[in-house]
Parts: C-alpha cells; sequence; structure tokens
C-alpha cells in the first residue's frame, strides 16, 4: 500500500531520485563535519548516527526508484536501525564507564595514550 | 528460498554454548568459574567437528543466496575456531592474574564466542547485509572486550577509541553499500558481481567507484591500513594483552576474510578499475612505510606489536593489489603465517608480562638465561615477522611479492622488502634484550619461571607450524588452493 502511495506521490508532485541523494549527501558531510570538529563524546555519537541516517535515505531512495517490488533496501534499512540501536548502546556504556573514572565527556581530556 | 538448518550447524552450535556459558554465570557464579575455559574449548570443538560433518560436501548456497557453502568457507572457519581455541586455552593463566576479568569470566568467553560466529558467518556471508551484520557481530564484542579491564584508565580509552573511529569507520562504509546497492541495484554478491560483468561501463561509473573506495574503508579500519590506523597503537596498548591478542588475531582473520568476499566475490573485476587499484596500492603503501617507521621508537611492546601488525596489514594488502588467482591463495597463506607467529609472540608476551608486571621491551631482558625456552621460540617468531628464510614469514612474503611481480606491481614490491629491512631493527632489538643485556629486577633473578601446561603446547605448536611451513610450504599451499579453486563464485562467472 506505501508504494501505491509513493507512486501517488512521485507522480503528482514530480520528485526526482536525485533529491533525496542530495538530501543524504549533506546528512552524511553534516555527520563527518560534526565528528571532526565536536569535542563532546555524545555529540560524536550523534554525528556518526547521522551518517547511518544518510545512509539508510539512500537505501529506501534507491529501493522506491529502482526496484520497487523487491524492497531489498527497505529491508537493509532495517538492519541498519538494529545495528544502529546497538552501537548507541555499548557507545553509551563506555562513555558512562570513561565518566565516572575522569567525570568529563570531552574528547580532548582523554589523553593518557599517546605515541 | 533453500532453507537447511543443518548448513548452519556450526554457527548454531558455537552460540548455543556461549549462552550456556552467559547463563551459566548469572545462575552458578563462582562455583562456574573454573568450568568456563573448558567448555568454551568443548564447544569449539563441537563446531570444528560439525564444520567437518555436514558443512564438506554439501557446497552450495542457502538462505535465499544469502549463504554460502564452498572450499574458502570451510577453510576461514576452521581456522577461526582452531584460532579461537588457542586463544579460550591461553586465558585461564592470564585471567585469574588479572583483578577486574577475574569477576566476569563467563561473559568473557562468551564475547570470544560471539566475536568467533561472526568471523565465521564472515566467510560464508554472499549478501551486503549478511556482510554487515557479521562484521557488526565481530566488532561490537571486541569494543567491550578492549574496555574489559575497567579500573584501569588506560583500557577505557582504548576502548572509546576503537568504539568511536570504528562505528565511524562502519558508517562510511553502509554509506557505501548504499551506493553500490544504487548503482547495481542488487545486494546480492552474485548479482553485484553479474552487473559487474554484463555491462563494461560500469566499472567508469563514478558513483560507483565511490561506493566501492567508502566500503572499502571498513575493512581498511579492521585491519588498521594507514589512513585509518590512528586507533590500533593506543587500542593494543589499553586493552588487556590477551584480548590485544584477540584483536590482532581473530578480528584480523575476519577483515581479511570480508575483504576477499567482497572484492573478489562482489566486485569480481575490481582490477579493471584503475582508481580502486590505485587506492589498494596507496593504503599498502602508507601502512608499509607508517607502519615500519613508527616502530622504530617504540618501548612498550603491545604498543610495537601494534605498528608490526599495521605494516603487516600493508604487505597482504600487495596481494589485493595484484587481483589476481595467484594472489587470492597468497592472501591466505600470508593470514595464517601472520597469524600463527603473532599467537606465539603474544603468548610468550603474556608470561613475560605477568611474571615481571611490566609490558615495556625492556622486561625481556634476561629472558635467555632465566627460561631459554621461551627466549628461543620467541626469536623464531620474531624472526619469523621479520621474513628471513627458514620461517613462516619468508614463505608467506614470498608468494604476496611473486603474486605482485606477477601484476606488475614492482614498485610495491620493492617498497616491501625495503621496509621489512628496516622491520628487522626493531624486532632484533627484543632479541637483544633476550639475550645480551641483564636487568636486575626482571626475569633473571627468579630462575626458575613455572610454565603452564597449555602454554608449553601451544607456544611448541606455534613454533612447530613457523617451521613446517618452510620446511613443506605445499601442504599450506594445496591448502590454501583447494580453498580457492572450490570457490562457488569460480564456477559461477
Amino acid at each position: 500500500m506505501s508504494i501505491a502511495l509513493f507512486k501517488i506521490l512521485i507522480a503528482n508532485y514530480d520528485i526526482k531520485l536525485w533529491y533525496f541523494l542530495v538530501i543524504s549527501a549533506i546528512l552524511f558531510c553534516i555527520g563527518i563535519f560534526g565528528v571532526l570538529t565536536r569535542r563532546n563524546l555524545v555529540q560524536i555519537l550523534m554525528s556518526i548516527e547521522l551518517i547511518l541516517n544518510a545512509a539508510m535515505i539512500n537505501f529506501v531512495a534507491f529501493s522506491a526508484y529502482q526496484k520497487p517490488e523487491s524492497q531489498l533496501g527497505t529491508i537493509f534499512t532495517i538492519f541498519i536501525i538494529i545495528v544502529a540501536a546497538c552501537e548507541v548502546g555499548i557507545g553509551l556504556a563506555i562513555i558512562l564507564s570513561i565518566y565516572r573514572g575522569k567525570s568529563t565527556t570531552d574528547i580532548s581530556k582523554i589523553n593518557i595514550l599517546k605515541w | 528460498m533453500n532453507i537447511d538448518i543443518l548448513s548452519l550447524m556450526p554457527e548454531i552450535i558455537v552460540a548455543f554454548f556461549a549462552f550456556l556459558i552467559l547463563m551459566a554465570g548469572v545462575f552458578m557464579g563462582k562455583s562456574f568459574e573454573k568450568a568456563a575455559a573448558p567448555v568454551a574449548a568443548l564447544g569449539l570443538f563441537a563446531a570444528i567437528g560439525a564444520v567437518l560433518w555436514f558443512n564438506v560436501g554439501r557446497a552450495g548456497l542457502f538462505y535465499n543466496f544469502t549463504y554460502s557453502i564452498e572450499g574458502f568457507s570451510i577453510f576461514f572457519k576452521i581456522f577461526a575456531l582452531v584460532v579461537s581455541i588457542i586463544i579460550v586455552g591461553l586465558s585461564p593463566y592470564y585471567i585469574y592474574r588479572t583483578e577486574r576479568i577475574k569477576n566476569h569470566i563467563s561473559e568473557f568467553y562468551f564475547l570470544v564466542l560471539i566475536i568467533t560466529i561472526g568471523t565465521m558467518l564472515i566467510s560464508s556471508a554472499n549478501d551486503l547485509i549478511m556482510l554487515f551484520i557479521s562484521i557488526e557481530l565481530v566488532s561490537m564484542p571486541a569494543y567491550i572486550l578492549a574496555g574489559f579491564e575497567k579500573n584501569n584508565k588506560k583500557s577505557g580509552e582504548a576502548s572509546l577509541k576503537y568504539f568511536l573511529l570504528g562505528v565511524l569507520a562502519s558508517a562510511i562504509m553502509v554509506y557505501g553499500f548504499s551506493l553500490v546497492f544504487g548503482v547495481t541495484k542488487e545486494i546480492n554478491l552474485f548479482a553485484i558481481s553479474r552487473a559487474f560483468n554484463e555491462t563494461d561501463s560500469i566499472v567508469g561509473n563514478p558513483l560507483l567507484i565511490t561506493g566501492i573506495v567508502m566500503s572499502l574503508a571498513g575493512f581498511a579500519f579492521k585491519i588498521a591500513a594507514v589512513p585509518f590506523h590512528f586507533w590500533a597503537p593506543d587500542t593494543y596498548e589499553g586493552s588487556p594483552t590477551i584480548v590485544t591478542m584477540i584483536i590482532t588475531s581473530i578480528v584480523k582473520v575476519a577483515a581479511f576474510a570480508g575483504l576477499i568476499r567482497l572484492l573478489y566475490v562482489g566486485f569480481g573485476n575490481y582490477g579493471a578499475s584503475k582508481w580502486i587499484v590505485l587506492t589498494i596500492a596507496a593504503l599498502s603503501v602508507l601502512s608499509m612505510v607508517l607502519g615500519n617507521i613508527s616502530a622504530l621508537p617504540q618501548k612498550n611492546f603491545k604498543r610495537l606489536m601494534a605498528y608490526s601488525s599495521i605494516s603487516h596489514g600493508g604487505y597482504i594488502l600487495i596481494g589485493f593489489a595484484a587481483a589476481s588467482a595467484n594472489a587470492q591463495w597468497s592472501i591466505l597463506i600470508y593470514v595464517m603465517a601472520y597469524v600463527i607467529m603473532n599467537l606465539g609472540a603474544f603468548a610468550v608476551a603474556m608470561i613475560v608480562e605477568k611474571e615481571t608486571g611490566s609490558e615495556e621491551i625492556n622486561a625481556f631482558a634476561g629472558l635467555g638465561q632465566s627460561n631459554p625456552y621461551l627466549a628461543i621460540t620467541m626469536t623464531i617468531f620474531l624472526v619469523s615477522m621479520v621474513g628471513i628464510p627458514p620461517f613462516a614469514g619468508f614463505i608467506g612474503k614470498l608468494f604476496v611479492f611473486q603474486a605482485g611481480i606477477n601484476s606488475h606491481y614492482t614498485w610495491l614490491v620493492v617498497i616491501g622488502v625495503l621496509t621489512s629491512v628496516i622491520s628487522l631493527y626493531y624486532y632484533m632489538n627484543i632479541v637483544r634484550q633476550m639475550f645480551f643485556t641483564k636487568n636486575e629486577d626482571s626475569l633473571s633473578k627468579s630462575t626458575s619461571l613455572k610454565l603452564p601446561l597449555t602454554y608449553i603446547i601451544i607456544i611448541a605448536l606455534c613454533a612447530a607450524l613457523t617451521l613446517l611451513m618452510v620446511i613443506l610450504p605445499s601442504i599450506f599451499i594445496a591448502i590454501s588452493k583447494y580453498a580457492i579453486t572450490l570457490n562457488l563464485f569460480n564456477f559461477v562467472k
């Protein structure tokens, strides 16, 4: 049913595939920029989630435009959501254990190991 | 759909034992501690039996073409299980002397077994979803294990760096997968390779090449090739040594298995695209040069091994840049040699670390007098890592370099040979410490070093295999050629 709805949307409003690709490319760049510039660990984790979201948008858009009957990309998206949830779980646990030891989530202060 | 539960039996057995250990640890507590390692080893041995019983002679595609059984996957499954057994065999001695891990023994073995399952699944993955999920199955427990020594601040930091960069790399990899999916309209590796073969223009498609290069990033992170290596020295130094050993051995096996599947099965003729091959060659050159040069001033043994593993990753990438059938089995031989000598070296290092309480290289001083057995086997492993003839490392380098020259990458091989000469310095520094330096407060004092039996056996086994690989290389060549020629992907094309 959602495919039918999607087809009506595409037909009536003339939405093209590259709109989605541009959005996902912008999200990807925001994510990379966030990882490189943010100093707070939780913010870095959120930026990484943005990159995963960019990949998900790509998958759904490609799937809907190129092979709407097989739904391969949509299935991949569900798996990415699951893995992203696991990543957040493990990431927050690691950040929490660091925070207990050092009382900070600033990545520039976590610097025992170097060279 | 072709659902065949028996084809998945080895993974199911390992998973059963993993959850058994976890639950027994929860409900039986302290009384289960002593039994955890033997139960884990039993599960791994049972899984080897299951591979031989259910997978050999059952080649084919299962579960809607997402899971394949062939010579390649059988080889990697047995290899992963053997490496895992060695790790489980070495672990009790280390764990009982490490305060923090001692209280969480069942969780430790649970995570080790989950990593093993992930490695086994990667070697059979025939689908981008399967590949992605099984890589995450290997990575996630490794992130947790790196931070296992919770009261040690170094360990938490190691885990954090490994986690952040690892998750970033796998996110970039998934983005690359999405571009590959967009161009080829397929996620099955065979279907992708068919899309490659049908239209020649697909190789010149910039979107596809971007996608492939991005998906290489995830694997380059796992094998610590140079632009993605920043986590390696810190994580190797900070995590408990047994975990460092897991990261250098089984996680690397998983990464190379996944890379072979992705490049040789999925992007079958990636060699035709100049950009992809140049990317791999650049990764290889940077890893060889930077890995070997940064290793020179190191004082910490684990940090030294991190740079050494970066440079070994560079040597193996020569095989991927060569992109020929010969390169495939030479990669397998190098991976075998590398993992065997690395396991041996880390086994010796764990004993030295626990006896002296130091991870520095000068903790090895006087080992030649106090325990000649350890000193001589360690020398074998180190000389083998340099690639000097009578040991396994030489055979590995020989075949990889040969494949490189046959594919006209002589400049890459010349850099490889020159950088292995550099590596002689820092490996021999450890040998010099062991035989020619005296350190008052280290091993030379305690003249009788008590070695656990498992260590004696495993170190002897690794040393014997290191020698056997040169005395009878034909066995190993036959095994790795079997793994390659029985491939389904060679028949499909």
